[in-house]
């Protein structure tokens, strides 16, 4: 058997789209792995966080106080708060190294809020999924603006 | 509060009546003219930050920027001093180079083929023979050049006035906090570029960033949910009202937000146990001796300060800021994170990781201050209430050593000082 089920990976990553447009962000966080990356680079080919500055670059805590900031009332640049519709196309999966499961995707965002133009946010995103308990844990995920010498105005909503 | 209306009919073309020692008036923000009359008297003028020398290590290499919208090109030619050459063609205005950074012997404009050596010379007008020499000398074609460049401990920077104070005039006091920014590298140099870029924009004017990266006055209301979040208080300290932290007008428009009273002694016993931490501390003590290593490490060990140097540089935590002013209600920003060359990998690493918690366009900190530039933008539409007050501690200065006028952290010494200078460069 293909120890990837490619119809069951494409549920997961829009069941984990559908979190983030409905802000379940407690929920979401949920499905990160405890040992995990939530990273958004800042170049696109070989980004060392070592050496190159990302726009996220949030291990398991500082997503965790990340979702906390935004569920506070108190992150201004999300008074009132985001409201986002993503699409998540053109899926490809296959086996990782340690029984994990790459998934790459195109992922664009379209974002509102009161007062500000709609903004559409496209990039190629990557997961690295584990299953724990028969449930998939997200590894990484990792988000490659594909226009990243843009000048964005407010990118603190989640991608 | 004099009228309005009358103070302009007596300043016609100038605009220093704009600003008191007291307070701003609303169109400094919103008034189109002001921002025209800024990119002329300021940008125009006085030294602008273009680039850092480690961007520039060797001959070919240049990185591109703006001197207020004017788009440049910052070359290393081979020569002692970097060249900044105006990107735009000689023959129909195209710019030649499109790049934010690169190698080049030559920008050739992709219009009509003008192919231009780094060093700004045309090498010949494409099919030549199109060209009288009556009418055409190719040495009257070279690429616009600003005609001074000077650098201070790397930093480089342009003044398209022929004539002017000298680059180490200009900064003055700033250069002490530009010393302790450096010095807390290894080697004393640090390196730009490579660590990569954040970016960012806003809806509002270019002097609304200026102001508030040297504002202790907003961070416990703006940035409360990062303050706040975990941190047992301490980082709630730095900017309240009674905090121990200093505010100072460095002089020339320069200013400083200082928590070295607040966090100095922590950074220096924290830092030598950070991993990597104690060699580096002791490349400190041979290069610079103990009393100063201590003093850097006091300052630079984590959020020792924000400098501002008029107009549009800052240094805050382990950046390099640079605000582009755009159109009088349209800015975007420039955050170069800097390695200290010769550092531990963790070191940093861990800086960057410090500097992405907060800064940049999915921060912690940085978007909650570009949603109060956006509101105070749409909040500057009121045309009845005229005057922004800048009265916070007027009535409590200590004057420092150098000339500086020193208050509260929460102080608006900063805004003052950047809005004397403005009026200055704007009445002249």
């Amino acid at each position: 058997m293909n120890p990837v089920d490619r119809s069951a990976i494409e549920s997961f990553v829009y069941y984990e789209a559908a979190l983030l447009d409905a802000g379940a962000l407690k929920d979401w966080l949920e499905l990160f792995a405890q040992d995990c990356l939530y990273w958004i680079p800042s170049r696109a080919h070989a980004p060392d966080p070592v050496r190159h500055v990302s726009i996220v670059y949030d291990d398991k805590p500082k997503l965790s106080a990340r979702v906390a900031r935004l569920l506070s009332g108190k992150e201004y640049a999300q008074e009132p708060p985001s409201v986002t519709c993503r699409q998540v196309t053109n899926v490809v999966t296959r086996a990782g190294a340690d029984g994990e499961i790459e998934v790459n995707a195109v992922l664009v965002v379209y974002e509102t809020r009161p007062n500000t133009a709609i903004q559409a946010v496209p990039a190629h995103a990557r997961w690295r999924l584990t299953v724990q308990d028969g449930s998939f844990r997200i590894c990484e995920k990792r988000v490659v603006l594909t226009d990243l010498d843009r000048y964005y105005e407010n990118l603190t909503f989640l991608l | 509060m004099v009228g309005h209306d009358e103070l302009h009919a007596a300043h016609a073309h100038r605009f220093d009546h704009l600003v008191t020692d007291r307070a701003v008036h609303r169109e400094v923000y919103v008034d189109p003219a002001v921002f025209d009359a800024e990119l002329k008297r300021i940008f125009g003028r006085v030294w602008v930050y273009v680039a850092h020398e480690s961007q520039l290590r060797q001959p070919g290499d240049f990185v591109t920027s703006w001197i207020g919208r004017q788009p440049v090109i910052v070359t290393h030619g081979g020569q002692q001093q970097p060249r900044v050459l105006m990107n735009r063609c000689t023959h129909r205005a195209a710019t030649v180079c499109q790049e934010r950074s690169g190698h080049a012997t030559h920008f050739r404009c992709a219009y009509h083929g003008w192919n231009f050596r780094n060093d700004g010379t045309l090498v010949s007008p494409t099919f030549g023979s199109g060209y009288d020499l009556e009418d055409f000398r190719v040495e009257d074609f070279s690429l616009g050049q600003a005609p001074r460049v000077d650098s201070y401990r790397g930093f480089v920077f342009a003044s398209l006035a022929q004539s002017g104070p000298t680059l180490a005039e200009h900064l003055g006091n700033a250069r002490t906090y530009i010393d302790l920014f450096c010095d807390l590298s290894p080697t004393g140099e640090i390196e730009v570029g490579e660590a990569g870029t954040n970016r960012y924009g806003y809806p509002g004017n270019w002097k609304l960033q200026a102001e508030n990266g040297v504002d202790g006055y907003h961070p416990n209301f703006v940035h409360q949910a990062f303050l706040d979040n975990g941190r047992g208080g301490l980082a709630m300290q730095l900017f309240h009202g009674e905090s121990v932290g200093r505010a100072a007008d460095l002089g020339r428009g320069h200013a400083l937000l200082d928590s070295r009273p607040t966090l100095g002694e922590i950074h220096e016993r924290s830092f030598r146990s950070t991993p990597g931490g104690q060699a580096h501390y002791e490349q400190l003590v041979d290069r610079l001796g103990a009393e100063r290593a201590a003093e850097v490490i006091r300052t630079n060990g984590g959020q020792g300060f924000n400098l501002l140097v008029f107009p549009n540089l800052q240094l805050i935590q382990i950046q390099i800021r640079v605000i582009h002013p755009r159109r009088v209600d349209l800015t975007e920003v420039d955050l170069y994170p800097t390695l200290l060359a010769g550092a531990a990998e963790q070191t940093n690493a861990a800086r960057l990781r410090s500097h992405e918690g907060f800064y940049g366009p999915a921060g912690g900190g940085a978007p909650g201050d570009l949603e109060m530039f956006r509101r105070v933008q749409e909040g500057l539409a009121v045309e009845s209430v005229e005057w922004l007050p800048l009265l916070r501690g007027l009535r409590r200065t200590e004057l420092g050593p150098n000339g500086e006028l020193i208050g509260h952290v929460t102080d608006e010494h900063p805004q003052r000082a950047f809005y004397r200078r403005w009026a200055e460069e704007m009445a002249a």
